[in-house]
């Protein structure tokens, strides 16, 4: 194929474009020129037959036909006149004959009555084209002149290019015979200022390429060095892999040779995962993922992996490169991590999970949902219908709540946490779960043969500072209640017991630090001699100002903590260490059903009572206002005090959960009367009634009664004549410290 | 002015005994071609409309005593040529002897027979004052202040009195100074 020159084709380009700029003007000027002329020799025609045809009017209005006929002759022989016919009133009255083969213009005049102003005949004229075809022969003339003259100055033109471009082409010559890394030389081209400037250029760009593949190389170098790389050709097989690959996959370079690149990926990778890759590729699109790699000793690799198909100058494909980066670490890490955040029972996410996505939760809400009769299902049910019934309920709330974008977790026994974030508002998640609860609880768990009936409560909150444990105070405040669901925000008083909560666990956590816990002691006096027998044992908390607390305001708090058991086991101490000292007589000992089942606390106690011998004068009071979960565990424990030769006593009896069936079971030694029947029982008739069967029902047993809250003597006399075996209360003796005890038995 | 009158009728009077009657001899295809060519030249006046009488044009033809016939035969001619109508309007046409024409109603345009150049001039001067057109039969009536004569020679030639053209204060359509032969 010729190729033409610059210079060639701007000369071509210039020529075509102004011969048919010329051509074009040559047309529309000999068109436009051709009308006007024409249009000027109508009007001359029409000019000539104007001027006659008044004066021909009136010689035809006065009859003066001479006249007329002589004005005819006249118009008739004038130039470029070349016929006329004059009829009037539809008769010729005068014509001049000419030759109809030649070219004229035929214009017809109407002759208007000078009065009337109607048309009496007409002209006819025929006007010879000669001018108009004279002028027009000159103007061609005029225009071939012109541009034959143009045409010489494109010849001078396109030689004039020609010179003036040449360098243009020295230039070209040098560029394209230039071999990378040679040496780039333009002194023997004429030196233009344009020239220069392009020569320049091009120094310029050979400097930038250099540059650039300097700069390239040592990319590839980076790269090479930081990952591993390797290229595929289109059917998939290696073509080139460097250091970092074979170091990884432990593959030679023998080994590797067209070795199809996908051949390397892991047997258990999924092939939809390399269906996918190929797919994204041929789109010519740069893929990005993780894959999973064999290398040659058996183990695996993962690494994340960037696929980038090279294009050519028409956009194919001609291979791909790969650059991988070796995650296996992270991976493994991640995976490890995993295992830590998840609930091996139910598969959700745990505690350590939960506390890290509330962190990144925007305006998060949570519910703890609890199984409330979780301990029952395990009691009676067993461990594994129990962990069926974790694993079912789970299973449900992950079902339930994918699609309302809520995070469920595990936590403690029977819990679970329900994360919300801020695209669902507080009283949608409110419902929601209440519609869950209630769902769950209609239907049962089933494990083997069992069918096990749910009972749920939830505690909610929006409060991100203390999501945790406003739920759960939530949560406990729901379940003391009886009810569904609480939210924290809704209940005025969990914020104030939250803050009291925190407070008094402070002062609690101060006190044992401090040696602050004190034991106060309370005579129990025989009923008929009012003689001090024994002593109970009262906790007490002393402030930094010497203020005496009562248990009423922290032991309940304190019980909410791991403090509670030290605050126990403080009392043990102190109690053990001041009636070591007391001789001969009785003292107790309050435990909670919370102590009995706390192993570390019942060691303690065992310890004290082997170090100190005084078994035979300890008492141990449990309270019996609360609910013993773990019935069997305790009376276990009974069972061995009792061997070790203590004695029970039930403490607040007829009031709470217990009943005769569970004194026979604790095999007590002694009942105290709740203080609600001793303190009115002077006065109040079915007191006096409920704390008779109790006498009796004891006296049946063996069973010592002690009335409580003995406050008056008109109380103290009544207990005295109702048979109690021990009277205790403030009309008896009000608690004091351990210490002013000894004092005054020391005195004695 | 009863004086005027006076005199001019004795003026008159002396004129018509002290002259022979005798009537001048008329060319008919001359007399044919003025009946045909003077209403148009009328027509060519540009203030017509107000000479019009009662919206007609009317063209008293002026005689002397002899030539009453040649007068009716005027008369005619010109009736024959236009019967009543004329342009636009309609056309009447009277005979006036030159003794009483003036006492007459004001024509539109006259036309004098031969009547002596005493008789054409005083007549001439009197439409000439009141700008009514004065067509002459004979074309030597100029000298006596005629306005307009047609002549037939090798063919037809109108003529218009130049001397007397200022002082009739007449305005024809321009186009009719074309065709007119200017008498000097």
């Amino acid at each position: 194929m010729t190729s033409f020159s610059l210079s060639s084709k701007i000369t071509s380009t210039f020529v075509v474009i102004s011969v048919a700029t010329l051509g074009f003007l040559y047309f529309a000027f000999l068109h436009l020129f051709e009308e006007h002329v024409l249009k000027v020799e109508e009007e001359k025609s029409v000019l000539i037959a104007q001027t006659i045809e008044p004066m021909l009017a009136m010689n035809f209005y006065l009859g003066l036909e001479d006249e007329a006929r002589l004005l005819a002759d006249q118009t008739a022989s004038r130039e470029n006149v070349l016929g006329l016919k004059l009829v009037v009133d539809g008769v010729e009255f005068w014509s001049k004959e000419f030759d109809h083969s030649s070219d004229y213009i035929l214009t017809t005049t109407p002759i208007m009555d000078p009065i009337l102003a109607s048309q009496i005949g007409s002209i006819e004229l025929a006007y010879a084209k000669d001018a108009f075809f004279q002028a027009r022969t000159e103007i061609q003339q005029q225009i071939l002149y012109y541009l034959g003259l143009l045409a010489f100055v494109f010849v001078v033109f396109g030689l004039l290019m020609r010179y003036f471009l040449n360098p243009l082409s020295q230039i070209a010559d040098k560029v394209k015979s230039y071999v990378l890394g040679e040496k780039l030389d333009f002194s023997d081209v004429r030196v233009e200022s344009e020239t220069v400037a392009i020569s320049d250029a091009f120094l310029s760009m050979v400097s930038n390429i250099r540059e650039y593949t300097l700069l390239l190389e040592q990319y590839k170098l980076s790269v090479d060095e930081s990952a591993i790389v390797t290229k595929i050709d289109l059917d998939g097989c290696l073509t080139y892999a460097n250091s970092a690959f074979k170091q990884i996959a432990n593959y030679s370079e023998h080994d590797l040779k067209g070795c199809p690149s996908f051949l390397l990926a892991h047997p258990e990778s999924q092939s939809t995962q390399y269906e996918q890759i190929w797919q994204v590729l041929n789109n010519k699109q740069i893929w990005k993922g993780v894959l999973r790699h064999p290398s040659r000793d058996g183990e695996c690799y993962y690494a994340k992996s960037t696929i980038v198909p090279m294009l050519d100058e028409h956009q194919n494909v001609t291979e791909y490169i790969s650059i991988q980066h070796d995650i296996t670490q992270i991976i493994e890490q991640q995976e490890q991590i995993n295992r830590q955040t998840t609930d091996l029972v139910t598969g959700l996410p745990n505690r350590i999970k939960f506390e890290e996505d509330a962190k990144a939760t925007k305006s998060p809400k949570l519910a703890i949902l609890s199984i409330d009769n979780f301990r029952v299902i395990k009691d009676y049910y067993g461990y594994s219908t129990a962990e069926s019934a974790l694993k079912e309920v789970g299973s449900r709330l992950q079902n339930s709540l994918e699609i309302e974008n809520i995070q469920v977790y595990k936590l403690g026994e029977g819990e679970y946490a329900l994360l919300a974030n801020q695209n669902c508002s507080v009283k949608a998640f409110e419902t929601l779960c209440l519609t869950l609860i209630e769902t769950l609880e209609a239907s049962q768990v089933h494990y083997e043969n069992d069918h096990v009936d749910l009972q749920l409560s939830a505690g909610l909150t929006a409060n991100q500072a203390n999501l945790l444990a406003y739920a759960a105070l939530a949560l406990k405040h729901a379940q003391d209640l009886g009810k569904t669901t609480v939210l924290y925000e809704n209940e005025e008083n969990l914020a104030s017991q939250y803050k009291n909560n925190l407070i008094w666990t402070k002062k609690v956590k101060q006190a044992l630090a401090d040696d602050r816990i004190a034991v106060y002691v309370q005579p129990i006096v025989d009923a008929q001699t009012l003689e001090v027998i024994k002593y109970e044992c009262l906790v007490r908390l002393i402030e930094e100002g010497g203020k005496v607390i009562s248990p009423f305001f922290f032991l309940e708090v304190a019980k909410k903590t791991k403090l509670y058991h030290q605050v126990t086991q403080r009392v043990i101490s102190i109690a053990f260490e001041v009636f070591e000292k007391i001789p001969d007589k009785e003292f107790s000992i309050n435990l909670s059903p919370l102590d009995l089942l706390h192993d570390e606390t019942l060691v303690f106690l065992k310890t004290k009572i082997k170090q100190t011998g005084l078994a035979s004068r300890l008492v141990i009071e449990i309270i019996e206002s609360e609910e013993i979960e773990d019935f069997e565990a305790v009376t276990d424990f009974i069972s061995e005090l009792k061997a070790l030769g203590c004695k029970v006593a039930i403490d607040d009896f007829g009031t709470g959960y217990s009943n005769f069936s569970y004194l026979m079971q604790l095999n007590t030694d002694y009942i105290k009367v709740d203080g609600s029947l001793i303190k009115d029982i002077d006065k109040d008739m079915n007191s006096e009634i409920i704390s008779t069967t109790i006498i009796q029902f004891a006296e049946a047993l063996g069973i010592k009664t002690i009335a409580e809250f003995v406050h008056s003597e008109p109380v103290m006399q009544k207990t005295q004549v109702m048979g109690f075996d021990y009277l205790q209360g403030y009309h008896l003796g009000e608690p004091v410290p351990a210490s002013d005890l000894i004092k005054a038995l020391s005195k004695k | 002015m009863k004086i005027n009158l006076l005199i001019k009728c004795v003026v008159c009077l002396c004129s018509l005994l002290a002259l022979p009657v005798q009537a001048a001899s008329y060319d008919d295809l001359l007399l044919k071609a003025q009946a045909t060519i003077f209403p148009k030249i009328v027509l060519l006046d540009k203030e017509i409309a107000q000479k019009a009488v009662d919206n007609k044009i009317l063209i008293t033809i002026v005689y002397s005593q002899g030539d009453f016939s040649v007068a009716q035969q005027l008369h005619d001619l010109i009736r024959a040529k236009y019967q009543n109508r004329l342009g636009r309007y309609e056309l009447e046409v009277t005979l006036q002897p030159f003794a009483q024409v003036e006492n007459e109603v004001l024509a539109t345009a006259y036309f004098v027979l031969s009547g002596g150049s005493g008789l054409v001039k005083s007549f001439s001067d009197y439409a000439a004052a009141q700008q009514r057109l004065v067509f002459s039969y004979d074309y030597r009536d100029f000298k006596n202040n005629a306005l307009l004569s047609v002549l037939l020679k090798e063919k037809t030639y109108i003529y218009l009195n130049k001397q007397s053209i200022d002082s009739y204060n007449v305005k024809f359509v321009p186009m009719f100074y074309k065709v007119v032969k200017l008498f000097e």
